[in-house]
């Protein structure tokens, strides 16, 4: 190296060949100029970017982007990304609605009633509009029409010792639905603890989500589960073997809410994905993914009784109360980790 | 001379310090540490969880498994293609490097669409002998052995085929004209000469089972059966857990600890065991099946149909699968699953787009950042060299998951200013960190062989730098530069492990893509990407095949 000047020039090609390429790198990835709407949802993959695909098509200019996966899993990363200093997430959509509550009560959640929530029932506008439930999911009672002659009618049917070892749930760890479902069931007349110990003595198989549950189902592995009833309705329409009946105790309310959250990076985008999802174009898309719309007037999917849905409401103040009871005694009625 | 140091040392320092060195101290400083203080609580309850000593259990016993198994098939496999008559050499030496190109999430996903609970073995099963029971179970820990074992036994028959085919052919022709049988010559003489080979292929695969990620994830969760990996992931999702990083950066410690002394132990076994293995010269005598032939070739090919053909045509078959459930037939198969892939979840092309891209800015930095390592490794006598070789394996040499993990704990906040966490960058910063070993190999031993003299030579006849450079180095080690780029760009493609806990929304890898899809429930979906990303990893595998192989050992 007797010319130090030359090897200068060289490092200095190899940076700038460094800088190109980091430049290049960013520019490939980071398309759109507009920040991007960001939600965190525990909503289906696929159907949650077919809303996407719809939103954006009807406003041109936003972008979504989406971090999916189990509801516990998003919390965490709530959790964690607020401990470090701030969320990227505009908007929050999953079912925990015991955390929207956490939420306002830290007041990290954005009031917005978009006009045409206001058609929807009352009781689905959360806290003055800080969140809302704007299509509405239930847990029911789901069969295998192969492998189960007799339609099942009752919660109760899940403990039938004629399907021992074949009856599936989704983990309350895991699942937001299951939760809700264990702290209502709890507490109707005729379940409780003892109609979880009667589970465990049919050899109930505790899954980790829905979904498995469901797919579980299809295949024949299970005879009958609770499950969330649009993953029924869509694996039957599919053309899989299922079914799910309306309990003759109800089927329950599974709340799903939507939230802005205060300090979103683009909450005027947050605001027109919310009016989206109330919109009479987003119910229907709703309704075409087979859930149960929440605006009267819409139409509801096939296999839905129009009126008169038996439907138990989750009690979320007792549910607020006793999560970390309802958890332990699950955990070691079940034996779970 | 200072400024030529300066700009060789501070992009190497800086990449280095900052993805490696500091998010290393990091990790072991969460691992000792609550709330800014120094402490051994997390050791402490580690070390009182009876859950933990099981998973610590659980791992080991299923790579102890899965390297006996794997390691007496690739060593069975590699006698058999190096050392006997045995029909259709050609086609198996092939074949058999085809589980090693499809990523082990992607195996156990495959072997669960053939062997899972309805799967098609087991629907066979129950449709033939109209029992309820499936036949046997993949959850849990022996499912989990078979899949490591089956994905891990190639690492196991390229290092002892290596070693058959350098072994000197004159120490087995000594033997046998001595008097001694092909079985005495193999017994005696070969089998103690390729032991070494045998006890550092099924190292190999240990490490690799003990770090795997995928396999555990997929076949282990619905089980609640966790290895180390899984249990680390499932710590670092669990918030609700007080000081969970601090516990499962303890984990991972303890994870590195196990791994740190398998090597030790490798070391220690065949430290002083290297036998004079040349480049042979001349062909090996050769051990005769005999009436054997026949049923041995038949019995290889029966193997690999079964343990590499059968779960990818399995998986295919789900992917074109209409309705979940149904019985298996002509009019329930079609393109439906890849049509709602590539036209209603966007997100597919973005993942794609994004792995591609992380891939290339990867390999790229790697294959950069490997000649400047290369050089001062080969051409100076700077100090620190081996902190800075320790420095460039060490991301490769810990697990995955560990990487991981430091990036969080180094980046979930903002470090001198800059964001990364959230990002894409995160990313790529653990990729290059974890690959660059991997482009900085080929590199150096082209720089071991371009000798100084050739540049001396050119410098003395009046070239400058740049020029001896470009007209002597660069056309003597581009090929070089090229494995290295493609050795680090295509397992970067397929990556699974460090991007399931780095990604975010909008930097999601195709990786993370298929996981999520299937931790979702959606089986079609998830085959139907599964397939996508196969055909995506062998081609890219062969193309690294076709554009290295005039390279020895690249």
């Amino acid at each position: 190296m007797r010319q130090p000047m030359e090897g200068t020039k060289l490092m200095g090609l190899l940076l700038a060949g460094l800088w190109v390429l980091g430049v290049m790198a960013a520019g490939a990835v980071e398309v759109s100029a507009a920040a991007p709407v960001t939600l965190y949802t525990s909503e289906s993959l696929d159907k949650v970017n077919e809303m996407k695909l719809d939103f954006e098509k009807r406003n041109p200019g936003v972008t979504l982007n989406i971090y999916r996966s189990g509801t516990q899993v998003v919390i965490s990363k709530l959790q964690a990304e607020f401990q470090a200093g701030g969320t990227l997430a505009d908007m929050i959509w999953m079912a925990d609605i015991d955390y929207f509550e956490d939420l306002v009560r830290k007041d990290l959640l954005a009031a917005y009633t978009p006009p045409e929530a206001d058609k929807a029932p009352a009781k689905f506008k959360y806290e003055g509009g800080r969140y809302h439930e704007v299509r509405l999911i239930f847990n029911t009672v789901a069969y295998n029409t192969l492998r189960v002659k007799t339609r099942p009618s009752s919660w109760k049917d899940l403990t039938d010792p004629q399907f021992k070892g074949k009856v599936g749930v989704a983990s309350p760890f895991y699942s937001g639905a299951a939760f809700s479902t264990l702290g209502t069931q709890v507490n109707m007349p005729g379940f409780g603890w003892d109609f979880y110990r009667k589970l465990k003595g049919n050899a109930v198989i505790v899954e980790q989500s829905n979904g498995t549950v469901a797919k579980k189902l299809a295949t024949g592995e299970f005879s009958v589960v609770s499950v969330v009833d649009f993953m029924v309705r869509e694996a039957k329409a599919a053309g899989s073997p299922v079914d799910h009946i309306w309990p003759k105790e109800g089927a329950i309310l599974v709340p799903t809410p939507v939230g802005i959250l205060k300090g979103a990076k683009n909450p005027e985008g947050a605001r027109a994905f919310l009016r989206y999802l109330y919109s009479t174009e987003g119910q229907r898309l709703f309704v075409q993914q087979g859930y149960v719309p929440v605006l009267p007037g819409i139409e509801g999917p096939k296999g839905v009784p129009a009126e008169k849905l038996e439907v138990v409401l989750t009690d979320q103040a007792y549910i607020g109360k006793h999560r970390e009871e309802l958890k332990a005694k699950y955990r070691e009625l079940f034996e779970l980790k | 001379m200072p400024i030529f140091r300066l700009l060789l040392g501070l992009p190497l320092g800086l990449v280095l310090v900052g993805a490696v060195a500091y998010p290393s101290l990091i990790l072991v400083w969460h691992a000792f540490a609550r709330d800014g203080r120094p402490t051994l609580a997390n050791l402490a309850a580690v070390l009182h969880d009876a859950d933990i000593w099981r998973v610590l259990w659980n791992s080991v016993h299923v790579s102890v498994w899965a390297t006996l198994l794997g390691g007496a098939i690739g060593t069975g496999l590699a006698f058999l293609v190096a050392r006997t008559d045995l029909p259709g050499q050609r086609i198996f030496r092939t074949a058999l490097m085809l589980p090693y190109l499809i990523p082990p999430f992607i195996a156990a996903l495959a072997w669960l669409a053939l062997a899972g609970p309805v799967g098609f073995v087991n629907q066979l099963w129950m449709a033939v002998t109209g029992v309820e029971e499936p036949l046997f179970r993949i959850y849990g820990a022996p499912g989990i052995i078979l899949v490591m074992a089956l994905a891990h036994y190639p690492l196991a028959y390229f290092t002892v085929l290596a070693s058959l085919e350098r072994m000197d052919p004159a120490l087995e022709e000594a033997a046998r004209s001595s008097g001694a049988s092909p079985a005495r010559t193999a017994r005696d003489v070969t089998l103690p000469l390729v032991a070494p080979a045998i006890g550092a292929g099924a190292i190999l695969v240990f490490l690799r089972c003990m770090e795997n990620f995928g396999i555990p994830a997929i076949l282990g969760f619905p089980a609640k059966y966790f290895v180390l990996t899984t249990k680390i992931y499932a710590t670092i999702l669990d918030f609700d857990r007080a000081h969970n990083l601090g516990l499962a950066a303890t984990l991972s410690l303890l994870l590195v600890a196990v791994a740190a002394a398998i090597l030790a132990l490798q070391r220690r076994i065949l430290g002083g065991r290297a036998y004079g293995l040349t480049r042979a010269v001349g062909q090996p005598p050769i051990f005769s099946l005999g009436e054997w032939r026949r049923t041995v070739g038949i019995g290889v090919t029966v193997f690999l149909l079964v343990t590499s053909v059968a779960p990818l045509l399995a998986i295919l078959l789900t992917a074109l699968t209409r309705a979940y459930g149904m019985p298996f037939g002509w009019s329930n198969l079609g393109l439906q699953n890849f049509h709602t892939l590539f036209f209603k979840v966007p997100v597919v092309w973005r993942a794609m787009g994004n792995s591609l891209v992380l891939a290339a800015s990867a390999a790229t930095f790697a294959v950069v950042l490997a000649i400047l390592i290369a050089y001062v490794q080969v051409r100076t006598r700077a100090r620190g060299k081996g902190l800075l070789e320790a420095l460039v394996i060490l991301p490769f040499a810990v697990p995955g998951t560990v990487v991981a993990l430091a990036m969080i704990l180094a980046f979930l906040r903002p470090v001198l200013g800059l964001s990364l966490y959230n990002t894409i960058w995160i990313i790529l910063v653990a990729y290059v960190a974890r690959f660059l070993t991997l482009a900085v190999k080929p590199v150096a031993a082209a720089f071991t062989q371009v000798h100084v003299s050739l540049e001396e030579a050119a410098r003395s006849s009046g070239a400058s730098l740049s020029r001896s450079v470009r007209d002597i180095t660069m056309p003597l080690i581009r090929s070089a530069l090229v494995s290295g780029w493609f050795l680090a760009a295509v397992p970067a493609i397929t990556e699974l492990t460090l991007s399931v806990l780095l990604w975010s929304a909008g930097n999601e890898t195709i990786g993370v893509m298929v996981f999520n899809m299937h931790e979702e429930g959606k089986v079609l979906l998830s085959s139907a990407l599964a397939v996508v990303v196969m055909a995506v990893a062998l081609t890219s595998n062969l193309l690294l095949r076709r554009l290295t192989s005039g390279l020895a050992e690249a």
